[in-house]
């Protein structure tokens, strides 16, 4: 393993630190023109990259080991622990990456992973993915890439595990390509009640014609995360975004979504909700941009918050950019704590104040939860939120 | 005696509202209180029930013999006292099955009695909601997310009747009701109606008195009770209008 701190290598080290194929050549083009991030890079303004990237880590290469069969798909420190036997999934040197990402890290990412995960689908398919990762002090980065076939309908259920990794970096992504008439719905928990570790993911969605993304993110506790997603809707694409964020303790937790509608009549449904305790710190930074060609557009996009205490800080950034002279469109944001009225109402009913507290929370989150179909994850993710109620709301 | 308020201040932020009130609530009767907008009327109720922006200045308020004016709101509903509210807020996500059955176990569990089951407490729920001509949907949604009005109005009184008080305020129950709701309101009403129970219906209008027969009407102006009366008061009030009241004085 070799040490790596990035805030203090140059471009061209980082760049020298790829292999010479094609992936990674487009990487170093984008990226040259990019520059490396730092504390003026916009998207990670209220992050502090820098202070990541300065971390002395050492780089930690997935080593592809001998692979299960499993109902689920397991990554484990970036490798394929097991599978479903009828999952068509490969390790490539190379695939096609997003030529125009905002993201530095998306490219860096892509440089120093030696080789991508790839899932190919074209069936009906319900498929659950587990992130474990058990290395302390590393920097670990990989890669994932998942092409739907024309018509393809696929549902993601994406988690994570970890054992006691407090120092390490990782960084992941995934790559997802959407033929035409296609339906993929990720649904990502990830939740990181006791320890921390540090993340930034870096995602690209290229939705075809009349495909469909859905995203239902569920953001639980500690930890330094941030997402960062890019998706590009082509005609008559569609793009249903729910999230739902819980912050507490010292998590610094983000959510950067960029979602470009470059064909007609695509449409957009961005929800968003956040809950922050404590020193707690969240960042939703959505931008919908309708492009020349985007005509006949639907873009809405909508943001609550609710702050537990003085203390936690929610920076909250919905944006519509608009090239076109007509859509439908709307966008908002709210924050501020529990409403005192709808706690005094519980209150006058018999409800003692700390659990009317968390029945308004809970019910102010359930909405987002409700949005995913299966009902037994529902309820799991129910539960997980649930777990708040062991800790205290109230100050 | 039910409620006894004495010489009652309480004001609002810098702007005291009730102003050396007086006002006897009997055991088994219905009391009506009526007076012009901003007398003081919800000020007056959201003060029995503790509101956190009402601050007591002066004076007290026995409930059953028993001060109530340190006590928390919740400890004041689980003795007894309920209040239907002039504006019921909106709480998403809660569902007012869930709601309802979380304030009445909290009452049962206060009262040392065990707690309803899921079908016991749906059972109840769904009949009185019958009574009061709601749908049993309505159990299922939000509570108050996007209820119209009246439907506000009967799930207030369906939360009157789950939770089976004995001090019931009702503010302004009536106000935007067409005949249909305020039949049903009415109705819920008398369903609880006993010499156990004690009622303050606080109203603009005659209309609701015709079906709730009150005992007492008192009138309330710039925060005190200023006349106290039988029902032929309202008759005078709707002929003469509170300014003939108050030139009585
Ligand atoms: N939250 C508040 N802040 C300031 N003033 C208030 C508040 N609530 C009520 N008031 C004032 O107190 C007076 C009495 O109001 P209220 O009790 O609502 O009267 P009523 O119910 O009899 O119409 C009015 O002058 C009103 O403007
Ligand atoms: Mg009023």
């Amino acid at each position: 393993m070799r040490e790596l701190v990035l805030s203090k290598m140059d471009l061209n080290s980082i760049l020298n630190l790829s292999t010479k194929d094609k992936t990674k050549a487009t990487a170093a083009v984008a990226l040259s023109h990019l520059g490396l991030p730092s504390k003026k890079t916009e998207h990670y303004r209220y992050f502090d990259i820098t202070q990541l990237l300065s971390k002395n880590l050492n780089l930690y290469q997935p080593v592809a080991q001998k692979a299960d069969q499993n109902e689920k798909l397991v990554i484990e420190d970036g490798a394929i622990a097991s599978f479903p036997s009828d999952l068509k999934i490969d390790v490539k040197d190379e695939i096609d990456i997003d030529k125009e990402h905002f993201d530095q890290i998306y490219y860096i990412n892509h440089i120093i992973t030696p080789n991508v995960i790839t899932i190919e689908i074209d069936k009906d398919i319900e498929l659950e993915v587990v992130h474990r990762f058990s290395k302390d002090g590393v920097i670990l980065p990989y890669r994932l890439g998942i092409a739907v076939k024309n018509g393809a309908k696929v549902t993601l259920y994406e988690d994570f595990e970890d054992k006691n990794i407090k120092e390490s970096l990782i960084f992941y992504g995934w790559d997802i390509s959407l033929e035409k008439d296609s339906y993929f719905e990720l649904v990502r928990v990830q939740n990181e009640l006791k320890r921390s570790y540090s993340m930034v993911a870096s995602h690209f969605v290229k939705a075809d014609e009349s495909s469909e993304f859905s995203i239902k993110s569920f953001d639980i506790g500690e930890g330094k995360i941030c997402h960062n997603l890019k998706v590009d809707l082509l005609k008559d694409a569609k793009c249903d975004a729910k999230h739902l964020v819980y912050t507490d303790k010292e998590a610094v937790r983000a959510n950067v979504i960029k979602i470009n509608h470059k064909g007609k009549n695509a449409k957009t449904e961005q929800n968003a909700r956040h809950v922050l305790k404590d020193k707690s710190r969240a960042i939703f930074d959505a931008l919908i941009k309708v492009e020349h060609s985007g005509i006949g557009a639907s873009a809405h996009q909508n943001n609550k918050s609710i702050l537990l205490n003085d203390k936690a800080y929610m920076i909250s950034k919905p944006q519509l950019e608009i090239y076109i002279d007509e859509l439908e469109a709307s966008h908002g944001s709210t924050t501020g704590q529990i409403d005192p009225e709808e706690v005094f109402y519980l209150r006058t009913r018999g409800i003692n104040e700390e659990e009317a507290k968390k029945m308004i929370v809970l019910g102010f989150m359930r909405e987002i939860i409700e949005e995913v179909k299966d009902e037994e994850k529902k309820d799991e993710i129910m539960r997980r939120f649930e777990e708040i109620y062991n800790i205290d709301l109230i100050e | 005696m039910m409620l006894e308020i004495k010489d009652l201040r309480a004001k609002i932020g810098e702007k005291e509202i009730i102003k050396g009130l007086n006002l006897n609530l009997e055991k088994g009767k219905v009391h009506a209180i009526m007076g012009p907008n901003g007398a003081g009327k919800s000020t007056l109720s959201k003060t029995i029930v503790g509101h956190y922006e009402v601050e007591v200045t002066g004076g007290d308020i026995l409930f059953k013999g028993e001060s109530i004016v340190d006590m928390e709101p919740e400890e004041r509903a689980l003795k007894g006292i309920f209040m239907s509210f002039q504006n019921p807020v909106e709480v998403p996500g809660v569902t007012n099955a869930y709601f309802l059955r979380t304030a009445v176990n909290a009452k049962r569990e206060y009262e040392g009695k065990e707690p309803l089951n899921a079908a016991e407490f749906l059972r109840m729920a769904r009949e009185y909601a019958k009574l009061l001509g709601m749908k049993p949907e309505m159990l299922n949604r939000s509570l108050n997310v996007g209820f119209s009005g009246g439907e506000k109005k009967r799930n207030e009184i369906l939360q009157m009747l789950m939770l089976d008080p004995d001090l019931i305020i009702l503010d302004e129950i009536d106000s935007g009701l067409d005949i249909d709701a305020l039949k049903a309101v009415s109705e819920g009403i008398n369903k609880i109606k006993s010499p156990e129970k004690t009622f303050l219906i606080i109203t603009h209008y005659s209309r609701i008195l015709e079906y709730v027969k009150p005992d007492y009407i008192h009138i309330l102006k710039d925060g005190k009770v200023v006349k106290t009366g039988g029902y032929e008061l309202v008759k005078k009030l709707e002929a003469e209008g509170y300014k003939a009241i108050e030139e009585e004085q």
